[in-house]
């Protein structure tokens, strides 16, 4: 199992939430399956030197969302996951993100023809 | 709660700092008063013991008191499980240990002193013992109480000044002493000072805790 | 949820300062920084968590028990680090230990020597020859063995150097680690906290000025920077303490979310230290 959780002090996006979308997209891209054991909510909390209880919200928000399932006593498990539903949530984001990056470019006249070629450059390196 | 009456009472005498060996010269000292002129009189000769050992064991309680100061034992004491009952009746009872321990000591040191210069100085007579002792009881507590009452220095004062009634007070009560239906009028006198003293000293101990 | 600790309403005064309404409670399993500027009320308050000083008004409730009334069991549960030594500098801390150990019911020897290896510490050494980090480490050692299950440390870590400092700080997370254990830790370096506190306490002028979680002060607290021309006549409302200088201004929100849908988005947002906290609450409240 590979997880790697950075967290970043001067960022806007609050730790639990960090934590949450580093773990969230470790399980779609494949790094964590189903059935595979987080580590525990106090272990990580050390190892990342933050506090529990952020920990505790960020599993607790993951299960809300259905990534993972918290048997007690047991830790927190890769839940199975609807494929789909992952895609149809991921598509909306992206959408809401380019309407921002369009919003940006705007101002300074970059045109929609430049964006999508920078997207498509940037594929290319890929 | 038992165990640790015990087991700190064990820490208040292995922490005891050296004026323990400058109270143990006094003890091999003060057998000289014990001399051939008064050597019958036993009023004499019973006041000199109780007040010496009045003396000796106040400088026991400094002993503690330079403790709680030097090494700030106070604050050691009040974050061990012991409460200020176990802490004030533990030095009661070294108290009264030492009492008891240098008794045999004066003894022995007479008898040196004795065999020495035979001429000066006497055997202590045993036979005071006990009357001595048990004014000792009576007046112990009464000095624990001056000494709980006031700032160390005030109570060194107030104690040597007090010396000199206690004296008084001892000729009165050795008078009871001698007169054994009274006798059990000075142990009643001994323990209501004891048991009253004892209280109002762990009050003092607890409010002035730090 | 487990309390470990709880404070209602505590109060206590002593000539000029007074401590006021003082309320805490403490989550077992976590650590607590308890933080303000010497003076403020930290070792009162402590003090009478130990009930070595008796409050004037209130109530303390510690693992369940009543402080006053249950001093004794209390103790035998609390593992202790004040700020000045309070051992028998003279004897050895192998000699001390033989002292304290039989006063607790659950004192283990295998734990002491467990620990006594793993902080390094000499036993036959004076405690008075030691280092101060040495004798932190050493209080912690003594609590450690005789099973603790909340810490309170009055300012472990002023006059450590940040080497020691930090050493001690990964001592305390392992304390909490396993879940069982509660620290309680005041202090003024709070550059500690920032790594391992769960809660935190803001305490001037003998009262809680801020508390709450420390991830989620963090969140919604900033330190905002940017065009001074941008703020609203309003603005104070927004902000616990602002300075504004020709170049722009600098402060601190305590509601983040709301005033980025009222300044524009050139302003600048920074994740404040808890040190930037303490110091612009200690402002507004002066």
């Amino acid at each position: 199992m590979i997880l790697n959780i950075i967290i970043v002090n001067s960022a806007e996006v609050p730790i639990y939430e960090q934590i949450m979308n580093q773990i969230k997209s470790a399980i779609l891209s494949g790094e964590l399956k189903e059935g595979d054991v987080l580590p525990s909510v106090r272990g990580l909390a050390r190892d990342l030197n933050v506090s529990v209880i952020t920990t505790r919200k960020a599993y607790e928000g993951l299960e809300v969302q259905g990534f993972t399932i918290n048997m007690m006593g047991k830790g927190s498990f890769v839940a199975p996951q609807d494929m789909e539903l992952l895609r149809e949530t991921r598509l909306v984001e992206i959408e809401k993100k380019l309407t921002d990056i369009i919003e940006y470019a705007k101002p300074v006249g970059i045109s929609r023809e430049d964006l999508k070629k920078i997207i498509d450059e940037l594929g290319e390196e890929e | 709660m038992r165990i640790n009456f015990i087991n700190f009472t064990k820490m208040q005498i292995s922490a005891l700092s050296q004026i323990v060996w400058l109270q143990l010269l006094c003890i091999a000292l003060y057998p000289m008063f014990f001399n051939q002129i008064n050597v019958n009189n036993d009023l004499a000769n019973i006041i000199i013991y109780a007040v010496g050992l009045l003396m000796l064991s106040y400088l026991l309680l400094r002993n503690f008191a330079f403790n709680d100061a030097k090494y700030k034992t106070k604050l050691l004491f009040s974050i061990l499980p012991v409460t200020s009952t176990t802490i004030i009746g533990a030095r009661g009872i070294i108290i009264y240990l030492f009492c008891l321990i240098s008794t045999p000591l004066l003894i022995l040191f007479s008898i040196i002193t004795n065999a020495i210069k035979p001429e000066m100085f006497a055997v202590i007579q045993t036979h005071i013992l006990p009357y001595g002792l048990l004014l000792v009881a009576v007046f112990i507590p009464i000095e624990f109480l001056i000494f709980y009452m006031f700032e160390t220095q005030k109570a060194d004062i107030i104690g040597a000044l007090v010396i000199f009634p206690y004296m008084a007070l001892m000729a009165l009560l050795y008078n009871y002493l001698m007169n054994s239906p009274l006798l059990i009028c000075v142990i009643v006198v001994a323990i209501l000072t004891n048991v009253f003293c004892y209280r109002v000293c762990n009050k003092l101990y607890k409010y002035k805790r730090l | 949820m487990d309390m470990v600790l709880e404070i209602c309403n505590l109060c206590k005064s002593y000539g000029e300062f007074s401590l006021r309404d003082i309320n805490m409670s403490l989550e077992k399993g976590t650590l607590t920084g308890f933080i303000g500027p010497n003076g403020a009320g930290k070792t009162t308050t402590i003090k009478s968590i130990l009930n070595i000083i008796k409050p004037d008004d209130g109530k303390i409730t510690v693992l369940g028990m009543d402080s006053i009334n249950s001093d004794l069991e209390i103790k035998s549960k609390l593992g202790i680090v004040l700020d000045d030594g309070h051992f028998y500098e003279d004897l050895t801390l192998r000699k001390m230990k033989n002292l304290i150990a039989p006063m607790y019911p659950t004192w283990d020897d295998n734990a002491y020597n467990f620990y006594i290896k793993k902080f390094e510490l000499p036993e036959s050494k004076k405690i008075k020859d030691l280092s101060r980090g040495m004798r932190m480490k050493y209080a912690l050692v003594l609590s450690l063995s005789h099973g603790a299950d909340l810490f309170i440390l009055d300012e472990p870590t002023s006059g450590l150097d940040p080497l020691v400092r930090s050493e001690l700080i990964e001592i305390l997370k392992d304390i909490v680690f396993e879940g069982n254990r509660t620290v309680l830790m005041s202090t003024h370096i709070t550059s500690d906290l920032d790594k391992i506190a769960d809660y935190l306490y803001f305490i001037y002028d003998g009262k809680i000025i801020l508390k709450g979680q420390k991830d989620e002060i963090k969140d919604q607290h900033a330190i905002v920077k940017g065009d001074t021309a941008v703020l609203l006549p309003d603005y104070k409302n927004y902000f616990v303490g602002i300075n504004k200088s020709s170049y722009g201004f600098e402060g601190l929100t305590d509601n983040k979310a709301a005033l980025k849908n009222v300044l524009p988005d050139k302003t600048v947002y920074e994740v404040p230290s808890i040190e930037d906290i303490l110091l612009y609450y200690t402002r507004r409240f002066k």
